[in-house]
């Protein structure tokens, strides 16, 4: 297994993730956990045949938001662990509204489908994963009303449901295409 | 439509009481909507208690409501109606049943959803979600709820303790711990009064406080008489009599339940009156929720001569004075240390045995004080926070104690489809051969 904030690292040839990489080509966005290397791989090259993908987004929140520089130097790594990381785990978010919370929660999903020109996102989440599953439909509603499809899969860390993965990634990609 | 079951055998009167006490929460919620009152759906152990009761708002248990529709049999339709929304069925099932009943009563209007069991609950007014301190979900739900009631108000506080590590004394960390509850408690405080239009009384917090720890008290004087023989109350009756500490904490009515408990135990210990006539096996039930539609288990071990003296499960209390409490003035830093103290005073003893964790010496303490001849776990797939830790537990128990026997139950809290009556059974008479066969070996010698 690798995580997927580092397989974008990977897939871009780069050690740079900043946010002002732009691409001008089709795109997947993949939110979820840690995913097996396989999967990647499998969904990375059917959609090439497809042509419907160029780069994937994937699990790059962990690495974007930098520490503050502060006068005790935990207090910023406690800040961003807390504050600045919106992981299912840790953040509440904040906001008067439920529409502001979830702009806190979900908001930096929107900038990346904005920036990155995103066609589609794969909410992939792992089967037992409260976090991440407790998520499920105000996330994909969320994006959504981006105007982006969004492909809910949910599966085990096992490569016996490849196949019938492959098959709903593929009929996602049709559909976008 | 829920399937017919046959009602359970109670051994206490007290326990007898529980169903119309548990209903009478339920209504509660329904009722405060008439009286003006504000209701807060709510979680069990997370110090929020005596702050509601203290400021007249109404619990909205929603563990228990879904706790109820399981031992109805009748917790299906939510489930499914959670499924459609993309909850996915390993979830949570008391957090999946209680979001199918909070969807559907939306679609409704506010109405109650058809046939729901014991009336069903009332939409509340806010949402008190209780951050990590014993699982995930109770993180997530309270948000996952928003989203079907996206005008009611959440809070989402945490009261953290110590981690265990042999080797740092906790007592070192524990006041840091006290200082960030009692921040997460005054915002509760300060959510609730914004939301509800009541300034707190902090006199009043303080008597209910007091009665909490009277509460604490008594309800373990009271089980510990459990470590009579014959046993006069087992984990059956646990499960229901559980619920003034776990439901109604900080009422008169908690601990008056627990003073006629403790009476009624009493009389049958003086008569010699036990759960089961010929108890030939006692068992702690070591950790784990019950499937709450096979409550009846409990009877087929105790019709095999087994009892359960003890358990784990919903006795998250000690009494206040074996945990060297520090006197303070403020109510909401004697809650803090409290549940801090509850948790860390198994720590010390831990620590004395080399290769141990505070859990399993909590088991070893019962095992001892209660007699046990063996341990019985309930893995429920829904719940990783609890039952994750199970298995760890059982090797470290054999490992640093005894090889004591132990059967691990597999199934869920709420979802029925992971229960096989059958295949339950057969594990059970398995486990008892083996009970029969450790006490021959200890009979030879």
């Amino acid at each position: 297994m690798i995580p997927c904030s580092l397989l974008r690292v990977i897939d871009s040839g780069s050690s740079e993730t900043g946010a002002d990489e732009r691409r001008q080509d089709e795109e997947i966005q993949m939110n979820g956990l840690a995913m097996a290397d396989k999967y990647y791989t499998e969904y990375g090259s059917r959609a090439k045949e497809l042509k419907a993908e160029g780069k994937k987004v994937i699990g790059s929140k962990i690495y974007w938001p930098d520490v503050d520089a502060t006068v005790d130097p935990v207090q910023g790594i406690a800040e961003r662990y807390l504050r600045k990381l919106k992981l299912p785990t840790t953040y509440v978010g904040s906001g008067n509204t439920y529409k502001e919370n979830l702009e806190a929660r979900f908001g930096h999903l929107r900038q990346y489908i904005d920036t990155f020109n995103v066609n589609g996102v794969i909410l992939f989440i792992y089967k037992y994963c409260d976090p991440y599953g407790f998520e499920v439909p105000a996330i994909k509603s969320f994006i959504e009303s981006t105007g982006v499809p969004v492909l809910y899969l949910e599966d085990e860390y096992s490569m016996s449901s490849l196949a019938r993965m492959k098959t709903r990634v593929e009929a996602f990609l049709e559909m976008i295409a | 439509m829920a399937e017919e079951k046959k009602p359970r055998q109670l051994a206490t009167e007290a326990a007898a009481k529980i169903p119309r006490m548990a209903r009478a929460n339920i209504v509660a919620t329904l009722k405060a909507k008439e009286e003006g009152k504000k209701v807060a759906n709510a979680f069990i152990v997370d110090g929020h208690d005596e702050i509601m009761r203290a400021m007249d708002i109404v619990p909205a248990w929603g563990e228990s409501y879904s706790g109820i529709c399981a031992a109805k049999r009748d917790a299906e339709k939510y489930l499914q109606k959670a499924e459609a929304e993309n909850f996915s069925r390993s979830l949570c099932t008391y957090a999946t049943c209680s979001l199918g009943f909070d969807m559907w009563r939306e679609e409704l209007g506010g109405q109650i959803p058809p046939d729901s069991p014991w009336g069903g609950m009332a939409r509340p007014d806010m949402i008190l979600g209780s951050a990590q301190q014993l699982c995930d979900p109770r993180f997530k739900w309270p948000q996952a709820t928003q989203h079907y009631l996206q005008d009611v108000p959440v809070f989402i506080g945490s009261m953290y303790y110590p981690t265990w590590d042999p080797n740092i004394d906790h007592k070192d960390q524990e006041r840091f711990y006290v200082k960030y509850a009692v921040e997460e408690l005054r915002s509760a405080v300060r959510f609730l009064e914004k939301h509800s239009g009541k300034k707190m009384d902090w006199d009043r917090l303080a008597s209910i406080v007091d009665l909490t720890d009277r509460t604490w008290n008594l309800f373990v004087e009271t089980y510990e008489l459990r470590k009579a023989h014959p046993c006069p109350m087992d984990t059956g009756d646990a499960m229901n009599t559980m619920v003034p500490i776990s439901f109604m904490l900080g009422t008169q009515e908690a601990y008056d339940f627990y003073l006629a408990l403790n009476t009624e135990l009493k009389e049958k210990i003086e008569a010699h009156k036990g759960v089961v006539e010929n108890e030939k096996y006692r068992l702690l039930w070591g950790a784990g929720l019950p499937s709450w539609f096979a409550l009846a288990d409990f009877q087929y071990f105790n019709g095999r001569g087994a009892v359960f003296p003890v358990e784990t499960t919903y006795r998250c209390c000690e009494p206040v004075y074996r945990l060297d409490l520090p006197e303070v003035s403020d109510p909401l830093e004697h809650i803090a240390w409290r549940w801090v103290r509850y948790w860390t005073h198994w720590y010390d003893k831990a620590r004395q045995r080399p290769g141990s964790m505070p859990e399993v010496e909590r088991l070893v303490e019962y095992i001892e004080d209660y007699k046990c001849d063996g341990v019985v776990f309930h893995s429920a797939f829904s719940c990783r926070t609890w039952h994750a830790g199970i298995i760890l537990q059982t090797e470290i128990l054999k490992k640093v104690y005894r090889d004591i026997p132990i059967l691990v139950m597999e199934g869920d809290i709420v979802d029925i489809s992971s229960y096989n009556e059958a295949d339950t059974h057969n594990r059970i008479d398995a486990f008892i051969e083996t009970l029969e066969a450790a006490r021959v070996r200890k009979m030879r010698g």
